[in-house]
């Protein structure tokens, strides 16, 4: 049983590539500002509705991702708006049990407004981009791994987990 | 149509960058109706080689690409095994209207499903490999419950109501159809919906509206595939969810604290708990099968899943696998053929920690032990 879980690890080797180079993402100036404030209201998003942690994570990576396959355009602020709801539909999708509809999505103070076919049409966009990987290696994943193997099983270990 | 070129973002462009175009194959003829979308053969122009393309139906604008897709996609990019099929690429339509729904997913193809074999006196299995749930099995290691496993045999041979166990031509048998497929984390219980798993293969726990389940969930659906290859014809042929743990408990006993600890507490058992006492019928009701498929039946089909060990399930499935191992798939020598399978899956406790597989010329069976 253990192999077949190290052979998970292994599998996506893109994404680890893309992991190493997110810090680009960040080095790159006229990126760093906006990238921010949409990784922000994403998280609060993810709050907003409950979201899990691993829903907040995979959103951010596929922003990360997404963001490297494409040049950001200034004059087009609204774009990785729209990027980021694209990515915390895909993530909740990916991984939450009920999910909201595309306009309910966009709460908290959101400068632009899209309309679910605009949004459906960039989820392709960014699902084609990520080859439509979506389950990547996250820190997540080894927590999981870890704390099983620490034996920390307490109640408290898992509301830690829950929310970090 | 213009694509997209890499490093330019233009979204009233084509979306289709990173993924070939559905024109790279030519679509022969509609082979059935998925979860979400209809399944065509066609053939790849390039190589030649047949494939089955499944239309990714993109009805519901307000959701946006559908989750059923996407969860079935994010679990087939994670699983590979001979006996789970294959995600070869998803490709998209170059017509304009794209958003409209022209997202294909490239399957290998697959000759045949379980739906009506049994209807096709002619049809005889002798090749070894239908390994029915080794590959059900690496989807529990790897965290992956499917969710929807159905047999649908007899009855319902129509298009839309194909079974998602397919065979091709070789006798090798794939899981498909992961549209209600989600992963598990064996510590985290984390509330899971329970609306899943076609209602006659829907298991008790979660017709009492359990959040929190596990492999066992499968494991009822292929009990009953299991007892209705035997039988004939579906065994708990319910119309809705009451009808459907009515028939449960009709024939496995109505559930208490003894039989299954906990289970007053489930969050739907005050509303749909028996209201006389029933005996559990199994056994009486199934007396014409063998004894050895009798006894692998009752642990198939227990009430409480917390008895379902995965170890002991495993030998169940195995046996299930002997089971298709025994040539001919005819109704009526199905029935004949219970005493040689049932022979070979006998439940000596000294075999219980084992698997047992076929030969390659399937004139023996190799026991590997776990």
């Amino acid at each position: 049983e253990e192999a077949y879980g190290y052979n998970n690890l292994n599998s996506d080797d893109d994404n680890n590539n893309n992991n190493n180079s997110n810090n680009n993402v960040h080095l790159d100036s006229c990126l760093s500002q906006p990238r921010r404030e949409a990784v922000e209201w994403m998280l609060k998003v993810n709050a907003h509705y409950g979201f899990s942690a691993l829903t907040a994570t995979l959103a951010v990576t596929y922003l990360d991702r997404f963001l490297l396959s494409f040049h950001f355009q200034r004059e087009k602020p609204w774009m990785i708006q729209l990027v980021a709801v694209t990515c915390i539909s895909l993530a909740a999708k990916v991984e939450e049990t009920q999910v909201p509809l595309l306009l309910d999505l966009q709460v908290q103070d959101t400068k632009y407004l899209f309309e679910a076919k605009t949004i459906q049409r960039m989820e392709l966009l960014v699902l084609s981009t990520l080859k439509w990987k979506m389950h990547p290696v996250t820190p997540l994943s080894f927590l999981d791994h870890i704390i099983r193997r620490l034996g920390l099983r307490t109640h408290l270990h898992w509301e830690f987990l829950r929310r970090c | 149509m213009a694509m997209a070129a890499p490093g330019q973002l233009n979204v009233n462009e084509s979306p289709s960058w990173g993924s070939r175009s559905v024109d790279c194959f030519e679509k022969l003829e509609q082979i059935g109706e998925g979860t979400y979308g209809q399944v065509y053969m066609a053939r790849e122009i390039k190589t030649g080689e047949i494939v089955a393309l499944k239309k990714i139906r993109m009805d519901n604008e307000r959701e946006g690409f559908p989750i059923t897709a996407i969860r079935e996609i994010k679990i087939l990019k994670k699983l590979h095994h001979e006996n789970v099929i294959n995600l070869k690429e998803i490709v998209t339509s170059p017509d304009g209207n794209k958003y409209k729904g022209g997202i294909y997913m490239v399957f290998e193809y697959m000759d045949h499903d379980l739906t009506g074999l049994a209807d096709r006196p002619g049809m005889r299995f002798t090749v070894p490999q239908i390994k029915l749930l080794t590959g059900l099995h690496y989807c529990h290691v790897n965290q992956v419950l499917h969710r929807d496993i159905k047999g649908v045999l007899l009855l319902m041979p129509s298009k839309d109501t194909c079974s998602n166990l397919l065979i091709d031509n070789e006798g090798n048998l794939k899981l498909a159809d992961f549209g209600l497929a989600r992963s598990f984390s064996n510590e985290h219980n984390a509330n899971l919906t329970n609306r899943v798993i076609t209602l006659w293969y829907r298991p008790p726990e979660l017709l009492l509206g359990t959040t929190r389940y596990g492999p066992a969930v499968d494991m009822w659906s292929v009990g009953c595939i299991f007892a209705e290859l035997l039988h004939g014809k579906p065994i708990f042929p319910g119309k809705d969810e009451p009808e459907q743990l009515n028939k449960i408990f009709e024939l496995c006993g109505a559930p208490d604290e003894v039989n299954w600890p906990g289970v007053s507490k489930t969050p739907w058992y005050n509303q749909f708990k028996p209201t006389r006492p029933m005996k559990r019928r199994l056994r009486e009701v199934f007396r014409h099968f063998d004894r050895h498929a009798l006894e692998l039946l009752e642990k198939m089909l227990t009430l409480d899943p917390a008895q379902k060990g995965q170890d002991k399930l495993w030998i169940c499935t195995c046996c299930l696998c002997r089971f298709f191992l025994v040539g001919n798939m005819s109704r009526s020598n199905l029935q004949a053929n219970t005493a040689t399978l049932a022979g070979i899956c006998i439940f000596h406790n000294s075999l219980k920690h084992s698997i047992w597989l076929p030969s390659a010329d399937s004139s023996h069976i190799i026991l590997y032990a776990l």
